[in-house]
């Protein structure tokens, strides 16, 4: 698909020349910050170069430098939506790259962008000024395209996954529909779902939020709704457009989570301050339904598009506000026991103040990618991480990751999910089972027709074809004989409409196994596994009853449960100290994939039970 | 003896059965927020049946990418103590041209609307809506299009709440001038 490129306005379009790039001591340590923070293992770093582009004003092509990639790239372009020098998108193709993208958006809040090379993100994020962080990223979630999608499309690009969510590590998507006011519409890139996946993407893995991706889609605010925006009432604006039917009809068409809404506004409020942004339907007080008959609520948002993504990451941090989390209050200060301070304003050594992303009263300039203040400890973690979930609500990561594996209050009643059951430790060689399963929502009117099975050694692919065809709910035998290294798993189904969904997992292929009998691989046992910790469940799949066994760990497990995938508990048992064998009678459950737990003091353990009723 | 201690035991239960069982559930009385600035207008009003002064802007509204000067909306506004707002009375969809105009409960249509919430910062904590058993009027006395001025009435009448406030509030004898700022 190619754009027409506007030649004429090409003639007076000149990308920013960043050559002459100056760090202030505060930008610095700002990036000092985000690159030392410790990790759980995602190789992202973040720094800072002359990042700079040349643009030809026949063609549009452009020769861009990236630091920390040697040479020069060159830009094709594929759409240009170009204003003026200080507001414009520009979309193009890096030539000799595969699956190259390069996007780059500049407004009055600075530039934001993204370029594709090899398998490597660079995400430049926007400082003051024409400066950039460029955050390198090789975990970023596949899917990602240059946003050439049309605006109206309904097609599904990236994953829709499933997670128990009651589980606090479960992997999902967050389904984010973002209409765009007709105000707005003019100057809303293309690539904006792209940028929006990025900007989100990077602040959670700062905060070391990692088995969370986002899917935002991009759609034109139909005329027929007449929603419309006041000037000085953004708290009335929201509340007219999350009590407009027509509204959630399309959210629910489009089988969105949330909706956010772009215009080109914002509010002067009756006292004089401005508003960039607004939510409703908070995680702490969901007042709005979403439609009649419908128990569930609903978050929404409304958001000034040139804010969105720049300095003062309005997106995020609305979107923020429905997941429950609340602003810095600086005159709570960094009090740990207090709510919210640990958002509160991030000091750098060269003292220069700096609110985080919920950072509000007080503190003004741009907000550094955080939700919680990365200098502040509580329970031996920086706040600005996800540590301990247990310990407190006035960490703001430790909320929104807490919420978000509840993010089913914000699932519209019709879904479609895809899901992969599986392990996570294996030996080169090793064979191994992965099951498929596709849960309709109530009234989902999708069927799912094919399957096909893939495996790449990175996220973002490309994927290789393992097997297709296998039906619902079905097992599925490999042995790749993989070297060590991780190894993801795509699971992709079809619908008979045409809608193509993803499912991922992923499994680490440990290169230092011993074969056939290291303590370090997951051993086979009859139909059932048994993993290191000496737990298994047998059979898997099972009919009627299904033996769980606790060998060698016995004493220290005080419950095991059984979970569906919705999170509810189905079976338990709290005194399986007693006995390494406990059996349990599942011959009145649904078929299905469901989820064994095994809690004990050291932590909890999962792994995934699959009921088959022949 | 022994029966008139326990009809006394049963007097004391069924007193306090009937007195539990009658509480209504608490609810929490609406803050009493400051007036704010009015640099761009005020309001005056009875907020069920006590003074209520607000800051207050007017603004045509927008349904496409430019203001719609046909249609406009009053806004109110009060702060807390950081100046911060924390009440919006808002009044939608006004004909900008004087008259009497009944503001019904929310539709997706045109109609002129009004909305009352509490709000911390941006994220809305309670919300009301026109009352439908009670009239509510905005009342529209002069527009100076010069000056970009507009002063007026209003009685609305609202229910709604949210968490633990009172579920009906009446904004009665109320009066507005404000600026329009688009």
């Amino acid at each position: 698909m190619s754009f027409a490129v506007p030649t004429l306005l090409l003639s007076q379009f000149t990308l920013t020349s960043l050559n002459n790039l100056v760090l202030t001591s505060d930008m610095q340590d700002q990036i000092t910050k985000v690159s030392s923070l410790p990790r759980k293992s995602d190789p992202l770093y973040a720094t800072v170069g002359a990042f700079s582009t040349w643009c030809t004003s026949t063609d549009g092509i452009c020769l861009v430098t990236i630091p920390g990639v040697s040479g020069n790239f060159s830009v094709s372009p594929l759409r240009v939506d170009y204003i003026s020098e200080t507001e414009y998108t520009y979309i193009g193709k890096i030539a000799g790259e595969a699956n190259a993208n390069f996007a780059l958006t500049r407004n009055e809040e600075g530039i934001t962008g993204f370029a594709f090379i090899g398998s490597t993100y660079y995400f430049f994020y926007p400082l003051e000024g024409n400066n950039v962080i460029v955050i390198k990223d090789n975990n970023a979630p596949a899917g990602i395209d240059c946003g050439l999608e049309s605006p109206e499309t309904t097609e599904s690009s990236s994953a829709i996954d499933f997670c128990a969510y009651s589980e606090p590590d479960c992997y999902a998507v967050v389904d984010i529909l973002l209409l765009i006011h007709p105000n707005a519409f003019n100057t809303i890139p293309a690539g904006f779902t792209t940028l929006s996946t990025q900007v989100m993407n990077a602040i959670f893995l700062n905060s070391n939020i990692i088995n969370k991706d986002f899917r935002f889609r991009l759609v034109t605010l139909p005329s027929s709704i007449t929603f419309l925006l006041s000037a000085g009432s953004p708290g009335g604006d929201i509340i007219a457009f999350m009590n407009n039917g027509a509204v959630q009809d399309l959210r629910a068409s489009y089988k969105a989570d949330t909706v956010v809404l772009l215009v080109n506004t914002t509010w002067t409020t009756p006292s004089g301050g401005t508003v960039f942004g607004v939510a409703g339907g908070n995680g702490a007080s969901s007042i709005f339904d979403i439609g009649p008959g419908v128990s569930k609520k609903g978050a929404y948002a409304i958001v000034n598009r040139a804010s969105a993504l720049g300095v003062r990451l309005t997106l995020p941090h609305e979107i923020a506000h429905n997941w429950g989390a609340r602003h810095a209050r600086p005159t709570l200060g960094d009090d740990p026991t207090k709510d919210c301070s640990h958002a509160h304003i991030y000091t750098g050594s060269s003292g220069t103040v700096r609110p985080t992303v919920l950072g509000t009263l007080g503190t003004s300039g741009a907000r550094i990618p955080f939700y919680s203040n990365p200098e502040i400890s509580f329970d031996g973690f920086p706040t600005g991480l996800y540590g301990d979930p247990s310990t407190t609500s006035a960490n703001n990561v430790q909320k929104i990751r807490n919420a978000f594996c509840h993010v089913e209050n914000y699932f519209s009643p019709a879904k479609l999910y895809a899901q992969i059951g599986g392990y996570n430790d294996m030996c080169p060689g090793d064979n191994f089972n992965y099951i498929a399963l596709v849960t309709n929502g109530s009234d989902l009117n999708e069927t799912a027709t094919t399957f096909v099975w893939s495996y790449s050694n990175t996220l973002g692919g490309p994927y290789t074809t393992l097997s297709t065809g296998n039906a619902n709910n079905a097992w599925v035998n490999y042995s790749l004989g993989t070297p060590g290294g991780i190894l993801y798993l795509r699971l992709r189904i079809t619908t008979a409409a045409g809608t193509v969904y993803n499912a991922f997992d992923r499994i680490n292929i440990k290169a230092s196994c011993i074969q056939g009998g290291s303590i370090e691989r997951n051993e086979i046992v009859d139909d059932g596994i048994k993993n290191k910790e000496g737990l298994y469940i047998y059979p898997n799949p099972a009919e009627s009853t299904v033996t769980i066994g606790t060998k060698g760990a016995e004493g220290s497990i005080y419950s095991i449960q059984i979970i569906d995938i919705n999170g509810s508990i189905v079976r338990a048992n709290n005194t399986p100290s007693l006995s390494p064998l406990t059996t349990f009678d599942v011959s009145n459950l649904p078929s299905g994939l469901y989820f064994v737990r095994f809690m004990a003091a050291s932590g909890n353990k999962t792994l995934p039970l699959s009921i088959v009723k022949h | 003896m022994s029966k008139f201690i326990i009809s006394i035991i049963c007097t004391f239960i069924i007193c306090t059965t009937v007195v539990f069982s009658c509480k209504k559930d608490e609810l929490i009385p609406l803050p009493n927020y400051n007036r704010g600035n009015q640099l761009q207008g005020w309001s005056k009003c009875e907020r069920n049946g006590v003074v209520w002064e607000a800051s207050a802007n007017a603004g045509y509204m927008t349904s496409g990418a430019t203001p719609d000067t046909n249609y406009m909306s009053i806004a109110c506004g009060t702060v807390d103590n950081d100046s911060i707002l924390s009440e919006t009375l808002d009044i939608r969809n006004i004909p900008t041209q004087t008259g009497e105009y009944e503001v019904i409960e929310s539709s997706d249509s045109k109609d002129v609307t009004s909305f009352y919430f509490l709000v911390t910062d941006d994220q809305i904590d309670a919300y009301y809506e026109i009352r439908k058993k009670k009239t509510s009027k905005v009342y529209i006395h002069t527009i100076d299009r010069q000056k970009k001025i507009v002063k007026g009435r209003y009685t609305l009448y609202f229910h709604g709440g949210g968490g633990l406030y009172e579920r009906d509030v009446d904004f009665e004898n109320g009066t507005f001038e404000a600026s329009i700022i688009n």
